[in-house]
């Protein structure tokens, strides 16, 4: 599908941050009717060149090309003209409107003295949803969407302005399969259209299911750049990490013989009749679309939500868990599925994050600063987090450094059952193996691990057994080579 | 698991070499620290009215000053805890204004002064409590419940004096009009109250995990912190050191009167604004507080001294909450 002509290029680009080199001349291209993948780990400069391209920043030195025209003034006004929009992560649509005032937002159409013309904007608004081949009412207010929906709304936002290039920030990371699949459809149409995407994942398959081209950025250079076809998932990983990772996940099963939770008959919000178990240095996977009531059963087990009915034990006795607070205190913890929602303390220094959570545990009213320290340094150590110092707030740090500051502070806290959802979203593939590494050091000295994932590859590379869930009930459950992406989506769909 | 992370620093010498370099760093760290633009301000200011009006640094003057921001001054300690948490109260004014009128006519109807002092601390302590256990449990906007209980108190309070004052005709002036060592009684409390929380929240359990609450509510009760408890302590502190200043301003004036405070809600609420705390929860700090309180306090001292008119003070006042908040949010970019 990919045209020779030339839509986007960027020469050499450089940006520094005070001292730091963001952007070491990085060169990269677009053609109209392609999908070139950017792939690198965070802190590559990923984020940085998406920036640049949108006008946020301006590069140091180097040149963008727009249609083989220089682009003099880089402004984000300027990019946007040139056509070029940018979906970022997170989305930026007013949740409260309806999906036309969305895609009409900061533009809207208006007839005679100014008044909204709202036939007008509906109608366009249909006819933008139905070229991009969606099945959305344009009328629904946005809250009411699914994750993949709203994206596709920010799609038809972009191609409501003309845009003709669209940079698109690892719009999955919050998606489940299906979900992958409507925007996926999404993407095919635009591309058709003779628009050129720029797409972000950290997801490989993802990658390698939608790209033409890969470019491989890291520490601010281009790595590598191959038609899709032409470079190995191992070579892709390799020219990510710059070091040859044989495998990236690390399991040998450490199970004893003794059942430490099991939950019996028990319904709660977004479940309902689930019967589980979790023994001693098991991990237990959870598998399933987004919305099957995976997050809602372990947020339940940690107490977030109470048990409508059923029982939960622990050691064999049985437990009424209703508040994190007695979660806790019954040795379990839970790492979050977002955590800049409900996982960090963004403003706070990493010392003050990892330490929250044992300010309810201690007895003594006073919190000695050298012994937070320490206990911060250790973690820091341990967990091998990259920061200049533990005072640095973590709103700087990089997601998989982040993510390791949550894992540090229940660490902290000494839990025996860790319960994790969605472990390594929105991090790059060295710190999901250091994650992964901690993971099984976890297992080894004991501890038991129940783990929500909608990467089916990370299930498969790290799980004893697999429960699948599907509608909030669990359908099926998994042991060793059962675990397959094929028996995973099979029982989930 | 301590011990062994001392090994861990000391095979880290990297991380102690950086500190080797101890007055650049400190000197780095004191620019970098959100309280320097304003104490820097602060200096100048008086720089300036000091050479304009010598008198201005007299030690009455300063005494004077002092004096007359230590009521406002220990409100802000408690505002600026409320802030820190993500909560605001539009009632404090009022509600001093109550208590003082409740016991001023206690005092008239001859009950012990002990007690009086007392009750008037319990006061302010419940009806906090009461506003905290509405917000906290309900999940309301504490804006808007604040703003319903300022109301309230003004309602009850003109309705127990019928809009008048009740002068104390001499009771209770130990508090608010006694000396040592020719400093006001309300200057030693307010110090003091000032260095205890300052303490408070940089080194206790509550004080980390005010901030925590306030950051993000939603992590810190996913942290095991009882969240909406937690807020209800925090209300209560609020209202302790309401009711102290309620004694102190009582027994300062002589009288209770129901708009004795009034406005006291905001001007606290500025000065722990000036002092770096930032509506949104997570961020303030006593000593910012203590610097904003006494930057107010100074500017329309100073305004009086140099005889500008006071509509310029109201003006000034304003200039100067919103050029800290733009410094601040300045000093936050980089």
């Amino acid at each position: 599908m990919t045209s020779n002509n030339k839509i986007l290029e960027l020469q050499n680009i450089v940006k520094h941050f005070g001292g730091a080199k963001a952007l070491d001349g990085v060169s990269f291209d677009l053609y109209s009717g392609e999908v070139h993948t950017i792939c690198g780990e965070n802190g590559a400069g990923k984020s940085t060149l998406i920036k640049v391209l949108s006008g946020a920043h301006t590069p140091d030195s180097g040149k963008i090309f727009i249609d083989g025209n220089l682009v003099n003034d880089l402004t984000p006004n300027e990019m946007l003209k040139a056509g070029i929009a940018t979906i970022y992560q997170e989305n930026t649509l007013f949740l409260h409107l309806s999906v036309y005032e969305n895609i009409f937002v900061g533009r809207e159409l208006t007839s005679k003295y100014g008044r909204l013309d709202k036939s007008a904007m509906i109608a366009e608004a249909k006819n933008i949803i139905t070229s991009l081949g969606a099945d959305i009412d344009v009328m629904d207010t946005v809250s009411t969407l699914g994750g993949a929906k709203m994206k596709i709304v920010e799609i038809a936002r972009a191609v409501g302005r003309k845009a003709r290039v669209l940079v698109m920030d690892e719009p999955s990371s919050s998606f489940g399969n299906h979900e992958v699949d409507l925007l996926f459809d999404v993407m095919h149409r635009l591309r058709k259209s003779g628009a050129g995407i720029i797409f972000i994942s950290h997801h490989l398959d993802e990658v390698y299911a939608i790209s033409d081209r890969v470019t491989v950025i890291r520490d601010g250079q281009n790595i590598s750049s191959n038609a899709v076809g032409e470079i190995s998932n191992k070579q892709l990983i390799q020219d990510m990490v710059g070091r040859n990772v044989e495998q990236v996940y690390h399991h040998t099963p450490c199970v004893k013989d003794h059942v430490v939770l099991e939950l019996k008959n028990a319904s709660g919000y977004g479940f309902n009749e689930a019967n589980l178990y979790l023994k001693k240095g098991e991990i237990v996977g959870i598998a399933g679309l987004v919305g099957a009531g995976r997050s809602e059963l372990i947020n339940s087990i940690f107490g977030k939500y109470p048990l409508a009915s059923g029982q939960l034990s622990l050691y064999g006795k049985s437990v009424s868990i209703n508040t994190p607070e007695t979660g806790m205190k019954n040795g379990l913890c839970l790492i979050t599925e977002d955590r800049k929602i409900d996982g960090l303390f963004l403003g706070q220094s990493c010392n003050d994050n990892i330490y929250v959570p044992l300010l309810t545990k201690q007895k003594n009213l006073l919190v000695k600063s050298q012994v937070q320290k320490n206990l911060s340094n250790h973690y820091v150590d341990q967990l091998s987090i990259k920061i200049s110092s533990i005072e640095q707030p973590v709103s700087g740090l990089s997601g998989g450094n982040q993510q390791k500051i949550i894992l540090a502070k229940w660490m902290a806290t000494n839990p025996s059952i860790f319960l994790f959802d969605e472990p390594t979203r929105g991090i790059d593939v060295g710190a999901k193996e250091d994650v992964y590494l901690e993971l099984q050091k976890l297992i080894e000295s004991d501890k038991s691990i129940l783990i929500v994932s909608s990467e089916i590859t990370e299930l498969m590379g790290l799980c004893d057994r697999v429960y699948v869930m599907k509608a909030g009930t669990i359908v099926n459950e998994l042991v060793d080579e059962e675990i397959t992406e094929h028996n995973i989506l099979e029982s989930a769909l | 698991m301590l011990n062994k992370s001392n090994d861990l620093n000391e095979k880290q010498p990297s991380k102690n070499d950086q500190t080797g370099v101890i007055g650049a760093q400190q000197f780095r760290q004191f620019l970098r620290n959100r309280n320097t633009p304003l104490l820097i301000g602060l200096l100048i200011y008086i720089a300036i009215i000091a050479l304009i009006e010598p008198a201005f640094l007299s030690a009455y003057n300063i005494r004077n000053v002092m004096l007359q921001v230590s009521v406002a001054g220990i409100i802000t300690i408690g505002m600026t805890l409320m802030i820190i948490a993500g909560q605001i109260d539009l009632s404090v004014g009022f509600l001093v204004g109550l208590t003082a009128c409740i016991m001023a006519a206690l005092l008239k109807a001859g009950v012990p002064e002990i007690i009086v002092a007392f009750s008037g601390l319990f006061i302010c302590i419940s009806s906090q409590m009461v506003t905290g256990l509405v917000v906290a449990r309900l999940k309301l906007e504490p804006f808007i419940v604040t703003l319903g209980m300022m109301a309230i108190y003004r309602g009850i309070a003109l309705l127990l004096t019928r809009g008048a004052e009740i002068p104390l005709d001499r009771k209770f002036e130990f508090l608010g009009r006694s000396r040592f060592f020719e400093i006001p009684t309300p200057v030693f409390i307010f110090i003091g109250l000032m260095i205890l929380f300052a303490f408070i929240l940089s080194n206790t359990v509550f004080g980390k995990q005010l901030f925590a609450v306030g950051e993000n509510n939603e992590a810190a009760y996913l942290a095991g912190i009882n969240v909406s408890k937690f807020k209800i302590k925090v209300y209560a502190l609020h209202g302790l050191l309401a009711g102290i200043a309620a004694l102190i301003l009582m027994s300062r004036i002589g009288v209770g009167s129901p708009n004795m405070a009034s406005g006291l809600e905001l001007e606290t609420i500025a000065a722990a604004v000036v002092g770096g705390a930032a509506l949104a929860g997570g961020r303030g700090s006593i000593f910012g507080s203590f610097l904003g309180v006494v930057f107010l306090g100074i500017i329309s001292n100073s305004m009086n001294i140099i005889g500008v008119s006071t509509f310029w003070q109201y003006i000034m006042l304003g200039a100067v909450v919103i050029g800290a908040v733009i410094i601040g949010g300045l000093n936050k970019d980089k």
